[in-house]
C-alpha cells in the first residue's frame, strides 16, 4: 500500500511541475494583432465580465457604478456628454439658459423612437422626471435635483404635477429651478431623470426593470441578475449611425482570475480595472500584452466610513484617532504602482485637488493614543489592555484586495485599541446594510464621480440631505449645519475660483470632523484585446461603451487556426504546445 | 491495546508512518511558533516585501516567505495547524461520542417498542429550545428553530392512535396550531419573535403535561422499534451530503466562532459512526457473556458499560482518527470559502484561497497549506489504518 501511495505522490509531483513547466514555456501573448487601417465597421458582440452583480436597472432608482455603463446605453437623456467632457444635446437638439440662470429650454430631435417604436414627446420627459421624483420612488440621487421649482410641494403631494417642469408643445421642455444651480446641466446628464417608455407608467415599480425601455442607442435584451446582461442595439435610435455593435454581453460573477484566463483564451474581450494584483503585474511587464494595457488616474476615492450615530462613532475623538491610526506611509508600500494613497476627499482631476493640503489626514499614532485616552479608552501598547472594550465589525468590500486591505486596517487600528472584525460583504449586500440608518458602524466606502464637480463629492456624502432611510448615499449619517450651508453657497456659486475656496473649507471641514477616514486614489487599468477598438477613457463617464467596435478581421484570425468558440480555443491552444 | 494487536501495529510500516506524520504536525503546529520571532498577524514591510508589492520570496528573515500582506507565511501555517487540528479534535470527539451513543443505544434497543411521541419530546422539545437559546444569541436561525419544532408538533399529531381520546386529539392539534404560529413568526424576521416563541412554546408544554395527566389509563400513541426510529432518522441527515450541509449551515450562521465550527463539524458528523457502531452493538449483544449477565439479571446500564462499550471503543477510535482527516478537510473548505473564523485568524483553507491568485508569482504561498494539509490528512488516514489492522486483524 505504501508503495502504490509513493507513486501516486511521485506521479502528483511530476504532473504539478509538469504543469507548471508549460505555463512557463505556453506564456499568453495575445492571439491577434489589430488589422492595420481597418475602419470602424457594424457588427459583433463585446463580451465582458465583472465579478460583481448588478443591483438595479431602473435609472430612477440605480445608483451603483456596475450598471451606469449600461443605464447609459439603454436610456439617452436631454444632455450627455462630448468625447472632452463638455455638455452638449443628445435627445434635445439644442438647449438655452435664462439670463437669470433659472430656466433652461430644451428642444427635442424630431423623430427621437424609444424602444416600444413610439416617438419621444415632451410629455415623456416631463413623466419620466415625474416617475424617478416622486415620493414614492426611492431615488437615491434625490439631493441633485432639489433645486428644481416647485419639489417640495410635488413629493408632498400639494400638487399634483412637478410645475417645475413645463411642456411648452410636443418637443419643448423647460425646466425651472427655485434657485441658481451651477451643476443642473452636469446633474441632468445622470441617468436618473432620462425618458423611459409608457410602459414604465407613472409611477416607479420594480418590476419595469425586468424590461426596461428607454431611448437609448442599445435595447434591453435579458437579464438574469447574478448571471448575464444583454443588450443589443436599436436600430431605430437617432446616431445609429455612429453605433457598431451589435449586443453587449455582460457575465456577471465572474471572479478576476477566471477573467485573467477568459482573456487570454479570448473569452471575453476586455478587463476593465478588475485584476487581481499578480494578473496586473503580469500583464503590465509582458511585452506584447502591455501595448494594450492602459493606466489612467482616476478622479475617484476610496476610504473607510464611520457611522456618526454609532457607537463608538459619536464621539469625534474616537473618529479622528482612527483617521491618524491608519498607517500611510506603509499602505503606499502596499499599494506600490497600484494606488496613491491620500489623506482627503477630492481627488485628481477635480478641481481644488491638491496633492497634500496641510488639513490632510496624516499618521500619528501618538496623536492617536492621545485621542482615544481622551475619549475615555486609553490603551497601553505594552499590554495590550484597554482601549476600546468592544469588537467593531468593519464591512469590507468583496475579492482578495478588499480583505487584504481591511486587515492592514485592523492591524493599525489594534495599534490603539480599537479591535476590529472583518466581514465580508458582496456589493449588492454592501449597499443595502450600509444605506440603513444605525445598521452600519463602520465600512468600505468610495467614490466614482458623476461629474466633475466637488459638489459631486461632498453633497452625496456628507451633506445631512443625503441622508436616507434606505440607501443613504451618506453613509456616515454626518450632519454638520456649517458645512451644510457652505455647500449650499458654493453650490449656487457662479464664479469658478471663489467656488474652490469655498470646497477646500469644505474639505478641512471633513477631514477634521473624519466622518471617514480618506485612504487613497486608485489608478485604473483596462486591458483590450487587440480587436477591442474604439474604445476610450472618457474623462468623466466611467466605460463609454457606445463608440467600441470589434476588429473582425483580427478576432477571426485570433480563433482561425480551429473555429471560434471555447473548444476551438483549447484545440487551438493543445496545437501550439505542439 | 493488547500486545498482540500493539505487535501488528508495530510491524505496520504504514501506520508508522503516519504516526510519525501525525507527530511531525502536531509537533510543527502547537510547538513551532515557539521557536519563531515573528507573529502570525503583523505584516513586516521592511524585510517582507517582493517587487511591486508582491508576497516576499523565502529569505534568512522569513524561512518559507511572507503573505499577501507581508506576514510570516511559516508562522501562519502553524497557527493554522493549530486551528485545524483543534477543530478536528474536539469535532471528532463531539460526534464520535454523540454517534457512539446513538449507535449503541440503536442495536441494544432493537426490538424495544418505544412511544414515538416521548421521543420526539425528547429529542425535539430540548433541541428546539437549545436552538431558540443559540438563536436568541446568534440573531438567527430561529426560523430554523421553529421549523424543527413544528416539525415535532405535526409528527405527533401522525403518532396518535386513532383510538385516542378527544384530548389527544386537541392537544395534539393545539400543538400543531402553536407549531404553525412558531414557523410564521420565526420566518417573519428575528425582532421580537424570540420571546413570543419562547411563550407559545412554554404553553404548548403546559397543554401538553395536562394532557398527559388525563390520559394515563389508556396508550394513545403508535408504538415504533427504537432503532427503526433513530436510523431512518440517520437515514434522513445521511441523504445530506455532508460538505454541503456543513456549508450550509456554517453560511447561516452570522458568527463564526471556533465553538460554532465545532458544533456545526461535529453535530453533523455522527451518523457515520452511529451506523458502524450500532452494527457492531447488534453482534455484541447476541454474544454468550452478554446473554448470560442479562439471565443473571444484570441492569442495563451496567451491561452497556462493562460489556458493550469495552468493545465498540476500539472501533470508535479507528473511526475518529479517521475522522479527524475528514475533520481538516472540512475546515479546510470551510475557510477556503470563507465560511470560517473571520481574518486575520489563519487557517490553512485560507491560506490557500489567498495564494490562489498568486500561483504565478510566488507558488510558494499555494504549495505551503497545501503540502501542509496533504501532509496532515494522509497521516491521519494512514494511523486510521494501521488502528484498524491492529484491532480487527480479520479485515486487514
Amino acid at each position: 500500500m505504501l508503495r502504490a501511495l509513493s507513486s501516486l505522490l511521485l506521479a502528483g509531483a511530476v504532473a504539478l511541475t509538469a504543469s507548471i513547466g508549460c505555463q512557463k514555456k505556453d506564456g499568453s501573448a495575445p492571439r491577434a494583432k489589430p488589422t492595420e487601417g481597418a475602419i470602424p465597421h457594424k457588427g459583433g458582440t463585446l463580451r465582458l465580465a465583472t465579478y460583481s452583480d448588478l443591483r438595479a436597472l431602473d435609472p430612477a432608482v440605480a445608483m451603483d457604478t456596475e450598471s451606469a455603463p449600461y443605464l447609459n446605453l439603454m436610456f439617452s437623456g436631454l444632455v450627455d456628454y462630448d468625447d472632452k467632457g463638455n455638455i452638449v444635446g443628445d435627445l434635445a437638439e439644442r438647449f438655452e439658459r435664462s439670463d437669470d440662470g433659472l430656466t433652461y429650454r430644451f428642444f427635442l430631435r424630431a423623430g427621437v423612437r424609444m424602444h416600444d417604436g413610439s416617438e419621444l414627446t415632451a410629455d415623456d420627459v416631463k413623466r419620466s422626471v415625474e416617475r424617478t421624483l416622486r415620493s414614492e420612488t426611492p431615488c437615491p440621487a434625490l439631493a441633485f435635483y432639489e433645486r428644481i421649482a416647485g419639489l417640495a410641494e410635488f413629493r408632498n403631494k400639494t400638487t399634483p404635477s412637478l410645475t417645475g417642469v413645463g411642456v411648452e408643445g410636443p418637443r419643448v421642455v423647460t425646466f425651472k429651478l427655485a434657485r441658481p444651480d451651477a451643476t443642473f446641466l452636469a446633474v441632468l446628464a445622470l441617468p436618473f431623470l432620462r425618458p423611459v417608455c409608457k410602459s414604465a407608467g407613472t409611477k416607479y415599480d420594480d418590476t419595469f426593470q425586468n424590461a426596461p425601455c428607454g431611448a437609448g442607442p442599445f435595447r434591453f435584451d435579458t437579464w438574469q441578475p447574478g448571471r448575464v446582461l444583454r443588450v443589443r442595439r436599436f436600430d431605430g435610435h437617432y446616431d445609429v449611425a455612429n453605433t457598431y455593435l451589435d449586443a453587449i454581453e455582460l457575465r456577471m460573477d465572474v471572479p478576476r482570475l477566471t477573467q485573467r484566463f477568459m482573456l487570454e483564451r479570448g473569452e471575453i474581450d476586455a478587463i476593465l480595472n478588475e485584476f487581481e494584483r499578480p494578473g496586473a503585474i503580469y500583464f503590465r511587464t509582458h511585452p506584447e500584452w502591455s501595448k494594450y494595457l492602459t493606466q489612467t488616474p482616476v478622479p475617484e476615492f476610496y476610504g473607510d466610513f464611520m457611522n456618526v450615530e454609532m457607537r463608538p462613532f459619536d464621539d469625534k475623538r474616537i473618529r479622528q484617532a482612527v483617521a491618524a491610526a491608519l498607517n500611510r506611509p506603509n499602505l503606499q508600500k502596499y499599494y506600490e504602482g497600484w494606488t496613491v494613497v491620500t489623506g482627503h476627499l477630492l481627488p485628481p482631476g477635480i478641481p481644488g485637488h491638491e496633492p497634500h493640503p496641510p488639513y490632510e489626514q496624516k499618521y500619528d499614532l501618538a496623536r492617536a493614543r492621545a485621542l482615544m485616552a481622551a475619549a475615555g479608552y486609553p490603551y497601553d501598547a505594552k499590554t495590550g489592555k484597554g482601549g476600546y472594550p468592544e469588537t467593531i465589525t468593519y464591512y469590507a468590500g468583496e475579492g482578495e484586495g478588499a480583505i487584504r486591505y481591511a486587515q492592514l486596517l485592523q492591524q493599525d487600528l489594534a495599534q490603539i485599541g480599537v479591535r476590529i472584525e472583518v466581514k465580508e460583504t458582496s456589493f449588492a449586500q454592501y449597499l443595502a446594510m450600509a444605506g440603513r440608518p444605525k445598521t452600519t458602524a463602520f465600512g468600505y466606502f468610495g467614490w466614482l464621480l458623476d461629474f466633475a464637480d466637488p459638489s459631486d463629492f461632498f453633497e452625496p456624502l456628507f451633506s445631512s440631505s443625503a441622508i436616507a432611510e434606505e440607501d443613504s448615499q451618506n453613509r456616515s449619517f454626518y450632519r454638520n449645519p456649517e458645512l451644510d450651508a457652505l455647500l449650499e453657497r458654493a453650490h449656487a456659486e457662479l464664479d469658478g475660483d471663489k467656488r474652490i475656496v469655498m470646497y477646500k473649507e469644505a474639505e478641512r471641514i471633513v477631514c477634521d470632523d473624519a466622518p471617514g477616514v480618506f485612504t487613497y486614489n486608485p489608478l485604473k487599468l483596462e486591458l483590450l484585446q487587440p480587436w477591442t477598438r474604439g474604445y476610450v477613457v472618457h474623462p468623466v463617464v466611467n466605460r463609454r461603451f457606445k463608440p467600441v467596435w470589434i476588429d473582425d478581421v483580427a478576432r477571426r484570425a485570433a480563433f482561425a487556426l480551429l473555429g471560434p468558440g471555447r473548444s476551438g480555443a483549447a484545440l487551438g491552444s493543445l496545437w501550439r504546445r505542439w | 491495546m493488547d500486545r498482540r494487536a500493539l505487535d501488528r501495529f508495530r510491524r505496520n510500516r504504514g501506520a508508522l508512518l503516519g504516526l510519525a506524520l501525525v507527530a511531525v504536525v502536531i509537533a510543527f503546529s502547537f510547538l513551532g511558533p515557539l521557536f519563531s520571532s515573528h507573529t502570525p498577524n503583523t505584516p513586516d514591510f521592511e524585510h517582507g516585501r517582493g517587487p511591486y508589492g508582491t508576497p516576499g520570496a523565502p529569505s534568512w528573515t522569513h524561512w518559507l516567505g511572507t503573505d499577501t500582506i507581508f506576514r510570516d507565511l511559516l508562522v501562519r501555517l502553524a497557527h493554522g495547524g493549530r486551528l485545524s487540528l483543534e477543530v478536528a479534535f474536539v469535532a471528532t470527539t463531539i460526534a464520535v461520542a454523540l454517534g457512539t451513543a446513538i449507535g449503541v443505544a440503536s442495536g441494544y434497543f432493537k426490538g424495544t417498542r418505544v412511544r414515538v411521541d416521548a421521543v420526539l419530546d425528547a429529542l425535539a422539545l430540548p433541541t428546539a429550545f437549545a436552538l431558540i437559546g443559540a438563536s436568541i444569541a446568534a440573531q438567527r436561525l430561529v426560523g430554523f428553530a421553529a421549523w424543527l419544532f413544528a416539525g415535532a408538533a405535526v409528527l405527533r399529531l401522525f403518532a396518535l392512535r386513532r383510538t385516542a381520546s378527544w384530548f389527544d386529539w386537541l392537544d395534539g392539534t393545539f400543538g400543531a396550531v402553536v407549531a404553525v404560529v412558531l414557523v410564521r413568526s420565526g420566518l417573519g424576521g428575528f425582532a421580537g419573535n424570540a420571546r413570543t416563541l419562547v411563550a407559545a412554546g412554554v404553553a404548548s408544554v403546559l397543554v401538553r403535561a395536562l394532557a398527559e395527566r388525563r390520559t394515563t389509563r389508556k396508550l394513545p400513541f403508535v408504538r415504533v422499534d427504537f432503532d427503526d426510529l433513530a436510523m431512518r432518522g440517520v437515514d434522513v441527515l445521511l441523504a445530506f451530503p455532508f460538505l454541503l450541509l456543513v456549508m450550509a449551515l456554517s453560511a447561516a450562521i452570522e458568527r463564526t466562532s471556533e465553538a460554532t465550527i465545532f458544533l456545526v463539524l461535529g453535530l453533523t458528523a455522527w451518523t457515520g459512526t452511529a451506523r458502524v457502531i450500532r452494527s457492531k452493538t447488534l453482534q455484541i449483544r447476541e454474544l454468550e457473556f452478554v446473554v448470560a449477565s442479562r439471565a443473571l439479571g444484570q441492569s442495563t446500564p451496567h451491561i452497556l458499560a462493562r460489556h458493550i462499550l469495552p468493545n465498540v471503543v476500539g472501533i470508535a477510535i479507528v473511526l475518529g482518527t479517521n475522522s479527524v482527516a475528514g475533520m481538516i478537510v472540512a475546515e479546510a473548505a470551510l475557510s477556503f470559502l470563507g465560511l470560517s473564523l473571520p481574518p486575520p485568524t489563519a487557517s490553512w483553507g485560507r491560506m490557500l484561497d489567498e495564494g490562489r491568485p498568486y500561483y504565478s508569482v510566488a507558488p510558494w504561498l499555494l504549495a505551503a497549506p497545501a503540502v501542509a494539509i496533504l501532509l496532515a490528512v494522509l497521516g491521519f488516514n494512514l494511523l486510521g489504518e494501521g488502528l484498524r489492522d491492529a484491532f480487527d486483524p480479520k479485515d486487514a
